[in-house]
Protein backbone atom coordinates (compact mmCIF):
# COMPACT_ATOMS: atom_id res chain seq x y z
CA UNK A 1 0.00 0.00 0.00
CA UNK A 2 1.34 3.58 -0.84
CA UNK A 3 0.79 5.86 2.19
CA UNK A 4 1.72 8.70 0.45
CA UNK A 5 1.94 10.06 -3.39
CA UNK A 6 6.18 9.90 -2.09
CA UNK A 7 6.22 6.96 -1.13
CA UNK A 8 4.55 6.29 -4.18
CA UNK A 9 6.59 8.16 -6.55
CA UNK A 10 9.85 6.25 -4.69
CA UNK A 11 7.70 2.75 -5.30
CA UNK A 12 8.41 1.02 -9.05
CA UNK A 13 5.18 1.70 -10.12
CA UNK A 14 5.84 5.31 -9.37
CA UNK A 15 9.27 5.97 -11.17
CA UNK A 16 7.60 3.99 -14.08
CA UNK A 17 4.90 6.77 -13.97
CA UNK A 18 7.37 9.44 -13.73
CA UNK A 19 8.93 8.32 -16.73
CA UNK A 20 6.32 7.42 -19.00
CA UNK A 21 5.52 9.52 -21.84
CA UNK A 22 2.81 11.58 -22.39
CA UNK A 23 -0.50 9.39 -23.88
CA UNK A 24 1.21 6.17 -23.30
CA UNK A 25 -1.09 4.25 -20.38
CA UNK A 26 0.76 1.69 -17.50
CA UNK A 27 -0.04 -1.53 -17.33
CA UNK A 28 -3.04 -2.07 -14.09
CA UNK A 29 -0.23 -2.50 -11.19
CA UNK A 30 -0.06 -5.28 -8.76
CA UNK A 31 -3.18 -6.43 -6.02
CA UNK A 32 -1.12 -4.79 -3.38
CA UNK A 33 -1.46 -0.79 -4.95
CA UNK A 34 -3.77 0.77 -3.03
CA UNK A 35 -3.63 4.46 -1.92
CA UNK A 36 -5.38 5.93 0.83
CA UNK A 37 -8.05 7.19 -1.14
CA UNK A 38 -11.73 7.17 -0.64
CA UNK A 39 -14.02 7.92 -3.85
CA UNK A 40 -16.68 9.79 -3.43
CA UNK A 41 -19.84 9.92 -6.00
CA UNK A 42 -22.99 12.00 -5.75
CA UNK A 43 -25.30 10.39 -7.33
CA UNK A 44 -29.79 11.13 -7.99
CA UNK A 45 -31.47 9.13 -10.58
CA UNK A 46 -28.23 7.81 -12.73
CA UNK A 47 -29.53 4.17 -13.42
CA UNK A 48 -28.27 4.95 -16.54
CA UNK A 49 -24.55 5.35 -16.48
CA UNK A 50 -23.91 5.12 -12.96
CA UNK A 51 -22.70 1.62 -13.79
CA UNK A 52 -20.29 2.60 -16.14
CA UNK A 53 -18.82 5.26 -13.90
CA UNK A 54 -18.51 2.50 -11.04
CA UNK A 55 -16.59 -0.11 -13.34
CA UNK A 56 -13.97 2.62 -14.45
CA UNK A 57 -13.60 3.29 -10.58
CA UNK A 58 -12.83 -0.66 -9.95
CA UNK A 59 -10.88 -1.25 -12.91
CA UNK A 60 -7.91 2.15 -11.97
CA UNK A 61 -4.51 1.57 -12.37
CA UNK A 62 -3.93 2.35 -8.20
CA UNK A 63 -6.81 0.90 -6.18
CA UNK A 64 -8.78 3.32 -3.84
CA UNK A 65 -9.15 2.28 -0.85
CA UNK A 66 -12.89 2.99 -0.89
CA UNK A 67 -15.71 3.84 -3.25
CA UNK A 68 -18.85 5.55 -1.84
CA UNK A 69 -21.92 6.31 -3.73
CA UNK A 70 -24.31 9.10 -2.47
CA UNK A 71 -27.51 7.95 -3.11
CA UNK A 72 -29.46 11.79 -2.87
CA UNK A 73 -33.00 10.39 -2.71
CA UNK A 74 -32.64 8.38 -6.17
CA UNK A 75 -36.21 7.23 -7.42
CA UNK A 76 -34.26 4.85 -9.76
CA UNK A 77 -31.91 1.80 -9.22
CA UNK A 78 -29.14 3.70 -8.70
CA UNK A 79 -28.27 1.67 -5.44
CA UNK A 80 -29.44 -1.37 -6.10
CA UNK A 81 -26.93 -1.19 -9.14
CA UNK A 82 -24.30 0.31 -7.22
CA UNK A 83 -24.67 -2.63 -4.35
CA UNK A 84 -24.44 -5.12 -6.80
CA UNK A 85 -21.07 -3.38 -8.11
CA UNK A 86 -19.58 -4.12 -4.44
CA UNK A 87 -19.20 -0.17 -3.54
CA UNK A 88 -20.63 1.54 -0.50
CA UNK A 89 -23.83 3.29 -1.04
CA UNK A 90 -25.13 5.92 1.75
CA UNK A 91 -28.41 7.57 1.91
CA UNK A 92 -29.08 11.11 3.52
CA UNK A 93 -31.95 11.08 5.45
CA UNK A 94 -33.55 13.21 2.87
CA UNK A 95 -32.32 14.73 -0.62
CA UNK A 96 -29.35 17.34 -0.04
CA UNK A 97 -30.57 19.49 -2.62
CA UNK A 98 -27.33 20.07 -3.98
CA UNK A 99 -23.95 17.92 -5.49
CA UNK A 100 -22.28 19.53 -2.94
CA UNK A 101 -24.63 18.66 -0.36
CA UNK A 102 -24.45 15.23 -1.44
CA UNK A 103 -20.24 15.15 -1.12
CA UNK A 104 -20.56 17.18 2.43
CA UNK A 105 -22.79 13.87 4.12
CA UNK A 106 -20.09 11.59 2.40
CA UNK A 107 -17.32 13.99 4.12
CA UNK A 108 -18.46 12.82 7.30
CA UNK A 109 -17.74 8.90 6.05
CA UNK A 110 -14.33 9.36 5.21
CA UNK A 111 -11.34 8.21 7.06
CA UNK A 112 -8.30 8.35 4.47
CA UNK A 113 -6.11 11.24 3.80
CA UNK A 114 -7.77 11.78 0.61
CA UNK A 115 -10.48 12.51 -1.31
CA UNK A 116 -11.44 11.90 -4.92
CA UNK A 117 -14.68 13.62 -6.37
CA UNK A 118 -15.87 12.44 -9.42
CA UNK A 119 -19.40 12.78 -10.88
CA UNK A 120 -22.20 10.10 -11.46
CA UNK A 121 -21.95 10.34 -15.35
CA UNK A 122 -18.22 10.59 -15.53
CA UNK A 123 -15.75 7.73 -17.17
CA UNK A 124 -11.56 7.76 -16.02
CA UNK A 125 -8.78 6.65 -18.37
CA UNK A 126 -7.65 3.30 -16.35
CA UNK A 127 -4.42 5.68 -14.88
CA UNK A 128 -6.30 9.05 -14.00
CA UNK A 129 -6.56 7.61 -10.41
CA UNK A 130 -2.82 7.08 -10.71
CA UNK A 131 -1.85 10.35 -12.40
CA UNK A 132 -3.55 12.82 -9.64
CA UNK A 133 -2.58 10.76 -7.12
CA UNK A 134 1.27 11.47 -7.99
CA UNK A 135 0.59 14.97 -8.12
CA UNK A 136 -0.11 15.25 -4.47
CA UNK A 137 3.58 14.65 -3.18
CA UNK A 138 3.74 18.62 -2.58
CA UNK A 139 2.81 19.11 0.80
CA UNK A 140 0.90 22.02 0.07
CA UNK A 141 -1.15 21.06 -2.82
CA UNK A 142 -4.57 20.58 -1.53
CA UNK A 143 -6.27 19.88 -4.95
CA UNK A 144 -5.72 18.12 -8.76
CA UNK A 145 -7.44 18.22 -11.35
CA UNK A 146 -7.27 16.41 -14.68
CA UNK A 147 -8.44 16.75 -18.44
CA UNK A 148 -12.21 16.83 -19.38
CA UNK A 149 -13.19 15.15 -22.37
CA UNK A 150 -16.62 14.85 -23.33
CA UNK A 151 -17.80 10.65 -23.36
CA UNK A 152 -20.74 11.35 -25.88
CA UNK A 153 -20.21 13.98 -28.86
CA UNK A 154 -22.94 13.36 -31.32
CA UNK A 155 -25.55 16.60 -30.68
CA UNK A 156 -24.39 19.95 -31.14
CA UNK A 157 -23.90 20.98 -27.87
CA UNK A 158 -22.18 17.72 -27.23
CA UNK A 159 -19.80 19.08 -30.05
CA UNK A 160 -19.77 22.34 -29.06
CA UNK A 161 -18.54 21.44 -25.34
CA UNK A 162 -16.23 19.31 -27.27
CA UNK A 163 -14.34 21.62 -28.45
CA UNK A 164 -14.51 24.07 -25.70
CA UNK A 165 -12.93 21.68 -23.68
CA UNK A 166 -10.24 20.68 -26.03
CA UNK A 167 -9.35 24.22 -26.44
CA UNK A 168 -9.97 25.67 -23.00
CA UNK A 169 -7.99 22.54 -21.27
CA UNK A 170 -5.06 22.18 -23.79
CA UNK A 171 -4.40 25.93 -23.91
CA UNK A 172 -5.92 28.08 -21.19
CA UNK A 173 -5.67 25.61 -18.39
CA UNK A 174 -1.95 24.72 -19.24
CA UNK A 175 -0.82 28.21 -18.66
CA UNK A 176 -3.03 28.83 -15.49
CA UNK A 177 -1.57 25.75 -14.53
CA UNK A 178 2.35 27.17 -15.65
CA UNK A 179 1.48 30.14 -13.22
CA UNK A 180 0.13 28.04 -11.09
CA UNK A 181 -3.10 28.99 -10.70
CA UNK A 182 -5.25 26.79 -12.68
CA UNK A 183 -8.91 28.45 -12.74
CA UNK A 184 -10.93 25.82 -10.78
CA UNK A 185 -10.34 22.41 -9.84
CA UNK A 186 -12.95 20.67 -11.97
CA UNK A 187 -16.23 19.60 -9.86
CA UNK A 188 -16.53 16.40 -11.86
CA UNK A 189 -12.80 15.05 -11.07
CA UNK A 190 -10.49 15.88 -8.61
CA UNK A 191 -8.31 15.02 -5.92
CA UNK A 192 -8.60 16.64 -2.29
CA UNK A 193 -6.67 16.71 0.54
CA UNK A 194 -9.13 15.57 3.11
CA UNK A 195 -7.50 17.44 5.39
CA UNK A 196 -8.17 20.75 3.33
CA UNK A 197 -11.87 19.88 3.27
CA UNK A 198 -12.53 19.52 6.55
CA UNK A 199 -10.98 22.80 7.45
CA UNK A 200 -12.98 24.72 5.12
CA UNK A 201 -15.97 22.99 6.09
CA UNK A 202 -16.48 20.70 2.84
CA UNK A 203 -17.85 22.08 -0.28
CA UNK A 204 -19.93 25.10 0.46
CA UNK A 205 -23.23 25.56 -0.76
CA UNK A 206 -22.89 29.22 -0.97
CA UNK A 207 -22.52 29.49 -4.90
CA UNK A 208 -23.45 27.71 -7.55
CA UNK A 209 -19.70 26.60 -8.53
CA UNK A 210 -18.69 25.05 -5.19
CA UNK A 211 -15.36 23.92 -7.28
CA UNK A 212 -14.82 27.56 -8.15
CA UNK A 213 -15.46 28.39 -4.17
CA UNK A 214 -13.42 25.74 -3.06
CA UNK A 215 -10.32 26.70 -5.66
CA UNK A 216 -10.40 30.44 -4.84
CA UNK A 217 -10.51 29.83 -1.27
CA UNK A 218 -7.23 27.54 -1.49
CA UNK A 219 -5.41 30.47 -3.21
CA UNK A 220 -6.47 32.95 -0.38
CA UNK A 221 -5.11 30.14 2.38
CA UNK A 222 -1.85 30.03 0.46
CA UNK A 223 -2.72 26.00 -0.73
CA UNK A 224 -1.75 25.34 -4.42
CA UNK A 225 -4.00 23.80 -6.83
CA UNK A 226 -2.45 21.14 -9.50
CA UNK A 227 -3.40 20.21 -13.21
CA UNK A 228 -2.93 17.05 -14.52
CA UNK A 229 -3.16 16.90 -18.54
CA UNK A 230 -2.28 13.55 -18.79
CA UNK A 231 -5.30 12.21 -16.09
CA UNK A 232 -8.39 12.73 -18.14
CA UNK A 233 -11.95 11.97 -17.33
CA UNK A 234 -14.63 11.50 -19.67
CA UNK A 235 -18.08 13.28 -18.35
CA UNK A 236 -21.34 12.98 -20.10
CA UNK A 237 -22.69 16.39 -21.23
CA UNK A 238 -25.76 17.74 -21.27
CA UNK A 239 -27.43 16.76 -24.72
CA UNK A 240 -29.78 19.52 -25.45
CA UNK A 241 -30.52 22.89 -25.27
CA UNK A 242 -32.78 22.20 -21.74
CA UNK A 243 -30.23 20.91 -20.02
CA UNK A 244 -27.35 22.74 -21.69
CA UNK A 245 -29.11 25.60 -20.34
CA UNK A 246 -29.46 24.52 -17.41
CA UNK A 247 -26.24 24.00 -17.38
CA UNK A 248 -24.76 27.09 -18.43
CA UNK A 249 -27.02 29.22 -16.15
CA UNK A 250 -25.95 27.70 -13.09
CA UNK A 251 -21.87 28.16 -14.14
CA UNK A 252 -23.22 31.51 -14.88
CA UNK A 253 -25.12 32.73 -11.53
CA UNK A 254 -21.54 30.41 -10.27
CA UNK A 255 -19.06 32.31 -11.83
CA UNK A 256 -20.69 35.70 -10.53
CA UNK A 257 -21.71 34.69 -7.23
CA UNK A 258 -17.95 33.61 -6.85
CA UNK A 259 -16.51 36.97 -8.18
CA UNK A 260 -18.86 39.02 -5.65
CA UNK A 261 -18.19 36.57 -2.69
CA UNK A 262 -14.26 36.10 -3.21
CA UNK A 263 -13.51 40.16 -5.10
CA UNK A 264 -11.05 41.19 -1.97
CA UNK A 265 -10.01 37.75 -1.10
CA UNK A 266 -8.51 37.26 -4.50
CA UNK A 267 -7.02 40.84 -5.41
CA UNK A 268 -4.34 38.91 -3.08
CA UNK A 269 -3.68 36.68 -4.94
CA UNK A 270 -1.43 37.45 -8.47
CA UNK A 271 -2.32 36.13 -12.17
CA UNK A 272 -5.67 34.95 -10.47
CA UNK A 273 -7.09 38.65 -9.91
CA UNK A 274 -5.71 39.22 -13.62
CA UNK A 275 -7.65 35.98 -15.32
CA UNK A 276 -10.49 36.73 -13.16
CA UNK A 277 -10.64 40.43 -14.25
CA UNK A 278 -9.97 39.51 -18.15
CA UNK A 279 -12.83 36.71 -17.71
CA UNK A 280 -14.95 39.25 -16.43
CA UNK A 281 -14.69 41.51 -19.23
CA UNK A 282 -14.76 39.42 -21.89
CA UNK A 283 -18.10 37.56 -20.69
CA UNK A 284 -19.63 41.03 -20.19
CA UNK A 285 -18.47 43.22 -21.96
CA UNK A 286 -16.75 41.50 -25.09
CA UNK A 287 -20.35 39.69 -25.18
CA UNK A 288 -22.42 42.84 -25.58
CA UNK A 289 -20.44 43.75 -28.14
CA UNK A 290 -20.94 40.35 -29.79
CA UNK A 291 -24.51 40.21 -29.35
CA UNK A 292 -25.54 43.75 -30.09
CA UNK A 293 -22.77 45.44 -32.43
CA UNK A 294 -21.57 43.21 -34.98
CA UNK A 295 -25.43 42.15 -35.62
CA UNK A 296 -26.23 45.65 -35.75
CA UNK A 297 -23.05 46.70 -38.40
CA UNK A 298 -24.32 43.84 -40.64
CA UNK A 299 -28.00 44.58 -40.86
CA UNK A 300 -27.10 48.45 -41.27
CA UNK A 301 -23.74 48.04 -43.18
CA UNK A 302 -22.92 45.31 -45.01
CA UNK A 303 -23.43 40.95 -43.88
CA UNK A 304 -19.98 40.94 -44.23
CA UNK A 305 -19.82 41.93 -41.17
CA UNK A 306 -21.26 38.83 -39.97
CA UNK A 307 -17.09 37.54 -40.36
CA UNK A 308 -16.61 39.41 -37.03
CA UNK A 309 -18.14 36.22 -35.40
CA UNK A 310 -15.29 34.25 -36.58
CA UNK A 311 -12.22 36.67 -36.14
CA UNK A 312 -10.78 34.05 -33.14
CA UNK A 313 -10.88 31.27 -35.37
CA UNK A 314 -7.28 30.54 -34.60
CA UNK A 315 -7.46 30.70 -31.04
CA UNK A 316 -10.31 28.17 -31.18
CA UNK A 317 -9.03 26.44 -33.74
CA UNK A 318 -5.46 25.58 -33.38
CA UNK A 319 -4.90 24.59 -29.78
CA UNK A 320 -8.29 22.05 -30.41
CA UNK A 321 -6.81 20.68 -33.11
CA UNK A 322 -3.53 20.03 -31.71
CA UNK A 323 -5.29 18.03 -28.77
CA UNK A 324 -7.36 16.44 -31.57
CA UNK A 325 -4.49 15.47 -33.53
CA UNK A 326 -3.09 13.67 -30.54
CA UNK A 327 -5.99 11.60 -30.26
CA UNK A 328 -6.84 10.60 -34.06
CA UNK A 329 -9.59 12.89 -33.69
CA UNK A 330 -9.00 15.70 -36.06
CA UNK A 331 -12.39 15.81 -38.29
CA UNK A 332 -14.27 15.17 -35.63
CA UNK A 333 -12.92 18.03 -33.71
CA UNK A 334 -12.66 19.63 -37.53
CA UNK A 335 -16.68 19.28 -37.91
CA UNK A 336 -17.33 20.23 -34.45
CA UNK A 337 -16.22 24.04 -34.72
CA UNK A 338 -19.78 25.78 -35.53
CA UNK A 339 -21.32 23.57 -33.34
CA UNK A 340 -19.12 25.37 -30.88
CA UNK A 341 -19.77 29.14 -32.30
CA UNK A 342 -23.53 28.33 -31.38
CA UNK A 343 -22.73 27.35 -28.10
CA UNK A 344 -20.66 30.85 -27.15
CA UNK A 345 -23.34 32.52 -28.42
CA UNK A 346 -26.04 30.69 -26.14
CA UNK A 347 -23.24 31.00 -23.56
CA UNK A 348 -22.77 34.82 -23.74
CA UNK A 349 -26.61 35.69 -23.81
CA UNK A 350 -27.02 33.41 -20.87
CA UNK A 351 -24.04 35.14 -18.95
CA UNK A 352 -25.81 38.54 -19.49
CA UNK A 353 -28.84 37.57 -18.51
CA UNK A 354 -26.86 35.47 -15.12
CA UNK A 355 -25.34 39.32 -14.59
CA UNK A 356 -28.63 41.17 -14.99
CA UNK A 357 -30.41 39.35 -12.47
CA UNK A 358 -27.39 39.05 -10.10
CA UNK A 359 -26.38 42.34 -10.05
CA UNK A 360 -29.27 44.57 -11.57
CA UNK A 361 -32.10 42.83 -10.01
CA UNK A 362 -30.11 41.22 -6.95
CA UNK A 363 -31.67 37.79 -7.76
CA UNK A 364 -29.55 35.21 -6.98
CA UNK A 365 -29.87 31.44 -8.18
CA UNK A 366 -29.98 29.43 -5.05
CA UNK A 367 -31.87 26.00 -6.54
CA UNK A 368 -29.14 23.93 -8.04
CA UNK A 369 -31.00 21.91 -11.18
CA UNK A 370 -29.08 19.36 -12.60
CA UNK A 371 -27.12 20.15 -15.93
CA UNK A 372 -28.24 16.67 -17.86
CA UNK B 1 -16.00 25.20 -17.23
CA UNK B 2 -16.38 28.74 -19.05
CA UNK B 3 -18.42 31.90 -19.14
CA UNK B 4 -19.22 34.29 -21.71
CA UNK B 5 -17.05 34.34 -24.63
CA UNK B 6 -14.48 31.48 -24.64
CA UNK B 7 -11.96 32.76 -27.07
CA UNK B 8 -12.76 36.38 -28.27
CA UNK B 9 -11.72 39.66 -26.50
CA UNK B 10 -8.48 40.84 -24.57
CA UNK B 11 -8.42 37.16 -22.78
CA UNK B 12 -7.17 35.58 -25.59
CA UNK B 13 -4.52 38.07 -25.87
CA UNK B 14 -3.50 38.09 -22.21
CA UNK B 15 -3.45 34.26 -22.88
CA UNK B 16 -0.40 34.85 -25.88
CA UNK B 17 1.28 37.30 -23.86
CA UNK B 18 1.43 35.09 -20.71
CA UNK B 19 2.59 32.36 -23.10
CA UNK B 20 5.87 34.66 -24.45
CA UNK B 21 6.58 35.41 -21.06
CA UNK B 22 6.78 31.63 -20.36
CA UNK B 23 10.29 30.70 -22.07
CA UNK B 24 11.94 34.05 -20.47
CA UNK B 25 10.68 32.94 -16.97
CA UNK B 26 11.94 29.52 -17.62
CA UNK B 27 15.15 30.26 -18.10
CA UNK B 28 14.84 33.69 -15.33
CA UNK B 29 14.02 30.06 -13.12
CA UNK B 30 16.56 27.56 -14.18
CA UNK B 31 19.25 30.53 -13.35
CA UNK B 32 18.47 31.36 -10.06
CA UNK B 33 17.15 28.33 -8.45
CA UNK B 34 19.37 25.30 -8.63
CA UNK B 35 17.03 22.38 -8.13
CA UNK B 36 14.51 24.09 -11.00
CA UNK B 37 14.04 21.99 -14.36
CA UNK B 38 14.02 23.57 -17.36
CA UNK B 39 10.07 22.57 -18.56
CA UNK B 40 11.09 22.31 -21.99
CA UNK B 41 7.93 20.12 -23.32
CA UNK B 42 5.48 22.33 -21.76
CA UNK B 43 6.93 25.49 -22.73
CA UNK B 44 7.87 24.21 -25.80
CA UNK B 45 4.38 23.42 -26.45
CA UNK B 46 2.41 26.56 -25.65
CA UNK B 47 4.86 28.65 -27.54
CA UNK B 48 4.54 26.66 -30.64
CA UNK B 49 0.55 26.95 -30.38
CA UNK B 50 0.56 30.76 -29.70
CA UNK B 51 2.86 31.46 -32.30
CA UNK B 52 0.61 29.38 -34.35
CA UNK B 53 -2.02 31.30 -33.21
CA UNK B 54 -0.69 34.95 -33.98
CA UNK B 55 0.24 33.36 -37.23
CA UNK B 56 -3.51 32.66 -38.06
CA UNK B 57 -4.57 36.11 -36.45
CA UNK B 58 -2.06 37.75 -39.38
CA UNK B 59 -3.53 35.57 -42.18
CA UNK B 60 -7.46 36.11 -41.43
CA UNK B 61 -6.60 40.43 -41.01
CA UNK B 62 -5.31 39.78 -44.22
CA UNK B 63 -7.89 38.24 -45.80
CA UNK B 64 -10.88 40.58 -44.10
CA UNK B 65 -8.72 43.52 -44.83
CA UNK B 66 -8.94 42.36 -48.35
CA UNK B 67 -12.55 41.59 -48.36
CA UNK B 68 -13.50 44.46 -46.77
CA UNK B 69 -11.64 46.77 -49.13
CA UNK B 70 -12.54 44.83 -52.16
CA UNK B 71 -16.61 44.31 -51.40
CA UNK B 72 -17.25 47.60 -49.59
CA UNK B 73 -14.57 49.87 -50.57
CA UNK B 74 -13.70 50.51 -46.81
CA UNK B 75 -10.83 51.74 -45.64
CA UNK B 76 -10.37 49.37 -42.63
CA UNK B 77 -6.91 50.29 -41.68
CA UNK B 78 -4.89 53.46 -40.73
CA UNK B 79 -3.20 53.14 -44.49
CA UNK B 80 -4.45 51.71 -47.65
CA UNK B 81 -2.21 49.23 -47.49
CA UNK B 82 -1.32 45.99 -45.43
CA UNK B 83 1.97 47.46 -44.04
CA UNK B 84 3.02 46.63 -40.53
CA UNK B 85 1.38 49.45 -38.93
CA UNK B 86 -2.27 48.91 -40.08
CA UNK B 87 -1.55 45.16 -39.60
CA UNK B 88 -0.83 46.53 -35.50
CA UNK B 89 -3.34 48.88 -35.48
CA UNK B 90 -5.90 46.69 -33.70
CA UNK B 91 -4.08 44.86 -31.69
CA UNK B 92 -2.68 47.86 -29.83
CA UNK B 93 -6.04 49.13 -29.29
CA UNK B 94 -6.95 45.84 -27.71
CA UNK B 95 -3.51 45.86 -26.16
CA UNK B 96 -4.15 49.37 -24.47
CA UNK B 97 -7.23 48.45 -23.22
CA UNK B 98 -5.45 45.21 -21.40
CA UNK B 99 -2.87 47.07 -19.74
CA UNK B 100 -5.22 49.67 -18.47
CA UNK B 101 -7.65 46.77 -17.15
CA UNK B 102 -4.51 45.28 -15.80
CA UNK B 103 -3.21 48.01 -14.36
CA UNK B 104 -6.84 48.88 -12.62
CA UNK B 105 -7.01 45.39 -11.26
CA UNK B 106 -3.27 46.07 -9.36
CA UNK B 107 -3.32 49.32 -8.49
CA UNK B 108 -6.42 48.05 -6.33
CA UNK B 109 -4.57 45.24 -5.51
CA UNK B 110 -2.19 47.65 -4.03
CA UNK B 111 -4.67 49.96 -2.08
CA UNK B 112 -6.37 46.74 -1.25
CA UNK B 113 -2.89 45.58 0.60
CA UNK B 114 -2.20 49.22 1.82
CA UNK B 115 -5.62 49.15 3.68
CA UNK B 116 -5.42 45.71 5.21
CA UNK B 117 -1.85 46.33 6.53
CA UNK B 118 -2.87 49.92 8.05
CA UNK B 119 -5.57 48.29 9.51
CA UNK B 120 -3.47 45.43 11.26
CA UNK B 121 -1.27 48.11 12.40
CA UNK B 122 -4.34 50.10 14.27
Amino acid sequence: MFNSPSSYLLSSAGKSHLNEQPNTLTTPDSDNAICPVTIIVPAYNEEGCIADTINSLLTQSLVAEEIIVIDDGSTDKTADICRSLGVTVITPPENTGSKAGAQNFALGHINTQYTLAIDADTTLQHDALEKLYAAMSEQDVVAVCGFVIPQRVKTLWERGRYVEYLMAFTFYKEIQSYYEKPLISSGCFSLFRTEYLNQIGGWSLRTMAEDMDLTWTAYQLGKKVRFVPDAICYPIEPHNFHFMRKQLKRWAHGFIQNVKLHRKGILRVPFLRSIVTVMCWDASIASIFYLTVIPILSVVISPLFLLGYIIDLPMILIPTLVKAYSRGETWKALTSIPAFMVLRVVNSAIFLEALFKELILKQPLTTYEKGH
Amino acid sequence: MNVGLPGAGIGGLYYLICTAIMPFKEVFLTLTKPKHQFRYRLVFTQFSIASAIVIGFIFIYQLFSSLFETNLSLQISINNDNSLPSLLFPVVISLALLVLILAVVELSAFISKKRNVAVIKK
